[in-house]
């Protein structure tokens, strides 16, 4: 109806009803007395699950918050999960990645720009498609993702060969305890430093002679333990001083190289500089970067297969 | 005046601390006469007699000469001091209870952060998990509980830094309190802060205005007694003093709008004026009707009249009463809702706009020991003061009356006072946290046509009262007559509803406008109606003229 | 009567400025008032505070990255800027769009409108001076922004919508979120309500206060909530339906006003019911929606997102009339701008709060000074939307 029900000047409304409701809604604070079916009001309220059966079937049984009532800005208590009280989450100190961000900043979130810079081929679709523009090419010294294969892995071999003259990477003994102790939040400048970078000088058989870039001199190894490599441009250097964390370039990306992270963090800094954003700085989650990488890996390796049987085929013929 | 009796005897400890240092000194002076006298025989060509200069002087019979003026000079500095420190301190817990309540009132706190229980401790120690020392594992249901209530009650968090952010004690008392000297360090902060004056501003009145302000409101305090013997002085015209000097702060506020050269403040300064003057006589009015139904205007008077002759406070004789003096009260201290003078939408700060630094933060505070003073002011009036709730009661119960008389006396009577009027300020801020501002046509036609015929019928029922049913005690009749009546007439209005009104949707009277609105249409100038059919000021002047000999042809 | 001529002044009239950063304004503007004593005598507001020449941006960008500068028009309510625009970029290139994805703006839009209106509602709280309700409103409007940043990926500004559909499918477990959250708010309603309607102060406040007379609202061309306010049932929504709003059951609410016209507590009231209409307008799309809620589809998907040419050669126009939180939006875009009609040669954007603001100050003449706030509030001006 278009009036309130009540809704006229008197005594009741003068003192009584608005100090009754602002009363109900301090006692609500109140652990026990909170839950008082009298202090909530009635219609239209149906208790709700707090997540739905797609989440709950990623976090697992064991997440706290398996089994409770949704309550907007409530949280039950380990002990007792009937009894609710309001929970202010304390960041910074408390980071949600520990409360598990899916639940709170959703897998769909615009936040940080993260890069897969293997599968990126500087097409230079996201630099068009950006309002502000804020994206810049810059050159990186990196492995393609057709080299990154394993031997015994299904796309293997597809890559391309080591030169004299070009560059080689090594990767490190810990290469994948890198990968999984790379904190995002915290090393935000800069990324996982899984290979170490060398020119070739020399092939000789199996051992080629490579000068480290790190400039620990000339070492022979083997021909086994290398990749070839190669600078490339890339996408680079994003100013996220202009963005405005639209998700254009996503969008424009036809490599499924660019993303826009869950991260909120690590994008602070105290010059205008410090917001330009280079290729070590815009990573994107280890297991994500692994699934997109082998997704790439495996589109181009068969694309790369397809075209050498076709070769093959017409040199027979 | 002869006060219930209470062991915290601050007046009289500290008489008989100066009188026994006194005494002491005036024993450890020596009694001899001092013969200080001295004789100047002149040669007899010169002068005739000797001449006697200087006298005996007996230091003893001197300094008790003297003694009771500085046994009263002492007794007053020292009582004063321990008031004043009292009443400061006393008055922290105003902007703690303010700023707790009114976060649960906006549903902005949590249980976590403020609800701190005594037996829990920071992230679950508690003066080092005492119950493990307990023989036979006899504490383990105490750690049991000790666990599961800081569980849901306390600190502990899985993550330290959270934990760390949540003991925020070093703001507060060891695990009590947390954030209770928050006052403090605001009050720090404004003394470090500049003082600027507006460019413009009548420098005079612009100093003066926080003078008057909080010396007023300070003073106030000198006649507030926390306890039966807990008061700086109580001459007999006290509350007649009291209100008087509550009603000079109105001047200071006055004086602030109009001196900082801004028209926000001279609006928040002119509706202050208009509202604390109107609510002055109500004020008064009700306050005198509680000092003719105590017989007495000397505030101790009032509070024994409650405690030993009546037995029954006054907020139950005179409910009616009790509500004015809360009303207007908070017109006088300015809250929400009779907040316009400083209304934050509109005028920023209202008169205290351009006040900086320590200026502002007194004056603040000045706002805060007003409140306080209203507070002590109600409970001292109309709750019984330091008398615990049918404390007359439970004294004269048969078999435990004996016992809890012995428990009452263990508790000062200033505990008490300060209860109430703690609590008493809780539902000044609920009555904050819930209800709207009431706009200044509205305050001052509340006050005057509502308050102010209210509280001559309060005054009333109190002559009625005090002349014709009071004999000695009120008996049993009158009291619940008047419980009654109160209790009846809340009943009345909280169930009244104009059902009429809701079904027409009519609007209330004093809101129609009564006047069209349209630009260049002002209803209140009558100059204006001029202007529209003169346009000149020789016509203007003509036409004044005409009328003016209209009215001598007419008178 | 007038004893001497020489004696007659004009008693302390003088002008007052409500400048750009003030606590009641909702926004960068001035408005100055000519007050004698506390009664306003004449007004002048004075707007442009924050203009960014976006229809002058947007002549440089193509018609996706428009989007994300429309979000910033009315910052408050982004969803139906993007929203008002994309409809009309849709007028222009003459797109179809999949009924999924209008089901999914409908969702948008009307989840934006109620955080619009309790961003609106928590300010005009403190305005009248209750302060709790800001809190509270703002508690509710966090709900909203969860489920809106669920859609969009952020909380504010979304960039939602695209030429033929919209950016992505409702996600994982949104229909059961959103169901949830928005039921709590119904439940909470009531109290906000309590705290204005049942109370007798705020009654008083708002009730014969800055009447507004439906002829001249008409006249003047102000929309929304304001006109419903007055008696005219005009919501663009019902008048000239667009989106599915015609396929769900609902109705705009319109007040009954009194003889002299809407007063500021109409305009609330009417505001408050349309949070509750589009609550459950809400409830009533994830219903219907076709393929169900609960169905995913990858960004680009055919089922929300059409086919759409990405140039309007010269020559075109479009234009569409959108209902705002805050009335009627329109924009207006030719086409044939640079990169051969890639970019559109004029957008031009109809603000309603830019045609209810002169209006509104009109209608403060003759109340007191402290009316102004309640006064100014009830139209809820959002200055985003006013300087462009």
């Amino acid at each position: 109806m278009s009036y309130h029900p009540h809704g006229t000047p008197s005594f009741r409304n003068l003192v009584v009803r608005p100090m009754w409701i602002t009363l109900k809604t301090a006692l609500r604070t109140v652990p026990f007395l909170g839950k008082l079916k009298f202090l909530k009001s009635g219609y239209h309220a149906q208790p709700a699950d707090m997540l739905d059966p797609e989440t709950s079937r990623r976090v697992g049984e064991s997440h706290p918050s398996s089994g409770q009532k949704f309550s907007a800005d409530r949280e039950t208590s380990q002990l007792m999960p009937f009894v609710e009280r309001p929970v202010t989450v304390m960041y910074p100190y408390e980071r949600l990645d520990d409360l598990e961000p899916w639940l709170f900043v959703p897998g769909n979130y615009n936040g940080r720009i993260g890069v897969i810079w293997e599968t990126c081929t500087a097409c230079k679709q996201c630099v068009r498609a950006c309002p502000n523009d804020c994206l810049h090419m810059t050159s990186e010294v990196r492995v393609n993702v057709l080299d990154t294969a394993e031997e015994g892995d299904d796309w293997h071999g597809f890559g391309s060969e080591l030169e004299v003259g070009g560059l080689a990477a090594m990767p490190r003994e810990d290469f994948h305890e890198i990968e999984e102790q790379h904190d995002l939040v915290k090393d935000h400048t800069s990324a996982p430093q899984q290979y170490e970078f060398a020119e070739v000088i020399d092939i000789t058989g199996e051992t080629a002679t490579v000068n480290w870039m790190d400039g620990s001199g000339q070492q022979d190894v083997a021909l086994s333990s290398i990749k070839p490599a190669e600078e490339d441009i890339v996408s680079g250097r994003i100013d996220l001083g202009r963005c405005m964390f639209c998700g254009l370039c996503m969008e424009a990306c036809p490599f499924e190289s660019f993303f826009m992270t869950n991260e909120y963090d690590g994008m602070s800094g105290f010059t205008r500089e410090d917001l330009w954003m280079d290729a070590d700085r815009t990573r994107v989650l280890p297991s994500v970067h692994k699934e997109r990488v082998d997704m790439e890996l495996a589109k181009r390796a068969k694309k790369e297969k397809a075209k050498r049987e076709r070769k093959a085929a017409k040199a027979e013929a | 005046m002869m006060a219930t009796g209470d062991w915290l005897d601050l007046r009289g400890w500290v008489d008989g601390l100066v009188g026994w240092s006194m005494d002491n000194v005036h024993d450890a002076l020596p009694s001899k006469d001092l013969d200080l006298t001295v004789t100047i025989s002149p040669p007899k060509g010169i002068w005739p007699e000797d001449i006697l200069l200087g006298r005996v002087v007996n230091l003893q019979d001197g300094f008790a000469d003297m003694q009771p003026g500085l046994e009263g000079l002492f007794s007053a500095t020292m009582i004063c001091t321990v008031v004043f420190t009292t009443m400061m301190l006393t008055m922290l817990p105003i902007p703690y209870i303010e700023r707790k309540f009114i976060g649960r009132l906006m549903d902005r706190l949590g249980a976590t952060t403020t609800l701190r229980s005594l037996w829990i401790g920071e992230s679950g120690v508690t003066a080092g998990k005492w119950w493990n020392q307990l023989p036979f594992g006899m504490g383990a249901p105490i750690g049991w509980l000790n666990k599961t209530l800081n569980s849901i009650w306390g600190n502990d968090h899985k993550l330290d830094a959270v934990s760390r952010v949540n003991n925020r004690g070093y703001h507060g008392y060891w695990f009590l309190l947390p954030g209770f000297f928050q006052a403090f360090a605001d009050f720090t902060k404004f003394a470090g802060k500049e003082h600027i004056v507006p460019k413009d501003a009548d420098r005079p009145v612009y100093e003066v205005a926080p003078v008057i302000i909080i010396s007023t409101t300070v003073l106030v305090f000198a006649f507030v007694p926390f306890g039966p013997h807990f008061y700086v002085s109580s001459p007999e015209l006290s509350v007649v003093f009291m209100m008087a000097i509550f009603g000079v702060a109105p001047l200071g506020v006055f004086f602030a709008g109009w001196a900082s050269n801004n028209k926000y403040t001279l609006i928040g300064g002119m509706r202050s004026a208009a509202q604390l003057t109107a609510y002055e006589i109500p004020l008064l009015i009700t306050v005198l009707g509680v000092c003719v139904i105590s017989g007495s205007f000397n505030v101790i008077e009032i509070v024994d009249f409650q405690a030993e002759e009546s037995n029954v406070w006054n907020l139950f004789m005179l409910p009616l009463g009790a509500a004015l003096f809360l009303i207007t009260m908070i017109a006088e201290v300015e809250r929400i809702p009779f907040d316009m003078p400083e209304a934050e939408a509109e005028l920023v700060e209202g008169w205290w706009t351009e006040y900086g630094g320590m200026r502002w933060g007194l004056m603040f505070a000045a706002e805060y020991q007003r409140c306080y003073a209203a507070c002590l002011l109600f409970a001292l009036f109309f709750l019984g003061g330091w008398e615990a709730p049918f404390q007359g009661t439970m004294e004269s119960l048969p078999i435990v009356g004996g016992g809890l008389e012995f428990l009452l006396a263990l508790i000062p009577g200033i505990a008490w006072v300060l209860i109430k009027a703690w609590a008493l300020f809780a539902v000044f801020v609920w009555i904050r946290a819930s209800l709207h501002r009431v706009r200044t046509d509205q305050i001052l036609e509340f006050g005057w046509q509502w308050l102010l015929p209210l509280s001559i019928v309060n005054l009333a029922i109190a002559m009625f009262l005090r002349v014709w049913v009071w004999d000695g005690s009120w008996g049993i009749v009158a009291p619940i007559v008047m419980i009654l009546s109160g209790v009846l007439g809340l009943v009345i209005l909280v169930v009244d509803e104009d059902k009429e009104a809701l079904e027409t949707m009519r609007r209330p009277y004093s809101t129609y406008a009564v006047t069209k609105a349209y630009p260049g249409r002002h209803p209140d100038s009558k100059l204006e109606d001029l202007q529209r059919q003169y346009t000149s000021y020789s016509a203007v002047k003509a036409a004044s003229s005409v009328s003016l000999s209209d009215t001598e042809a007419g008178s | 009567m007038l004893a001497r001529s020489s004696e007659v002044r004009i008693m302390a009239e003088m002008w007052i400025s409500m400048g750009p950063q003030h606590p009641m304004t909702h926004g960068l503007w001035t408005l100055k008032v000519k007050v004698d004593g506390e009664t306003v005598v004449d007004t002048e507001p004075d707007l442009g505070y924050i203009h960014r020449g976006v229809e002058k941006i947007c002549e440089a960008r193509d018609f996706t990255q428009i989007t994300t500068y429309c979000d910033r028009l009315c910052y408050a309510s982004a969803n139906t800027w993007s929203h008002s625009y994309i409809y009309a970029v849709e007028d222009l290139l003459e797109v179809e769009v999949p009924e999924r994805a209008e089901y999914i703006r409908l969702i948008a839009v009307e989840l934006q409108r109620i955080a619009s209106h309790l961003m609106w509602l928590g300010a005009y709280g403190p305005d009248i001076g209750n302060l709790s309700v800001m809190v509270w409103c703002l508690r509710e409007r966090e709900m909203m922004m969860d489920l809106l940043q669920e859609l969009g990926g952020s909380r504010m500004h979304y960039n939602f919508p695209r030429v033929g559909g919209v950016k992505r499918d409702l996600p994982h477990g949104f229909a059961q979120r959103a169901r949830a959250k928005v039921s709590l708010f119904l439940n909470r309603i009531q109290e906000y309500e309590a705290l204005f309607d049942e109370s007798t102060i705020f009654l008083i406040r708002t009730q014969g206060v800055g009447y507004t007379k439906p002829e001249e609202m008409v006249n003047h061309g102000v929309t929304g909530p304001n006109l419903r306010a007055g008696g005219v049932n005009y919501d663009i929504r019902t008048a000239h339906p667009y989106s599915v709003y015609s396929e769900l059951d609902w109705e705009p609410p319109v007040e009954r006003p009194s003889i002299k016209g809407a007063d500021c507590y109409d305009r609330y009231r009417v505001r408050v019911e349309e949070m509750r209409v589009s609550a459950m307008m809400v409830l009533e799309a994830l219903d219907k929606i076709p393929r169900g809620a609960d169905t995913y589809h990858a960004p680009g998907d055919p089922a929300i997102l059409g086919k759409a040419p990405s140039r309007a050669p010269e020559g075109t126009s479009g234009s569409h009339h959108f209902e705002d939180s805050r009335g009627e939006s329109m924009f207006y875009l030719a086409g044939g701008g640079e990169g051969r009609g890639k970019m559109p040669y004029r957008v031009s954007i109809r603000s309603p709060i830019f045609i209810t603001i002169p209006y509104a100050s009109k209608c403060m003449v003759g109340y007191k000074v402290a009316d102004i706030p309640a006064i100014m509030g009830s139209f809820d001006p959002c200055i985003g939307e006013t300087d462009r």
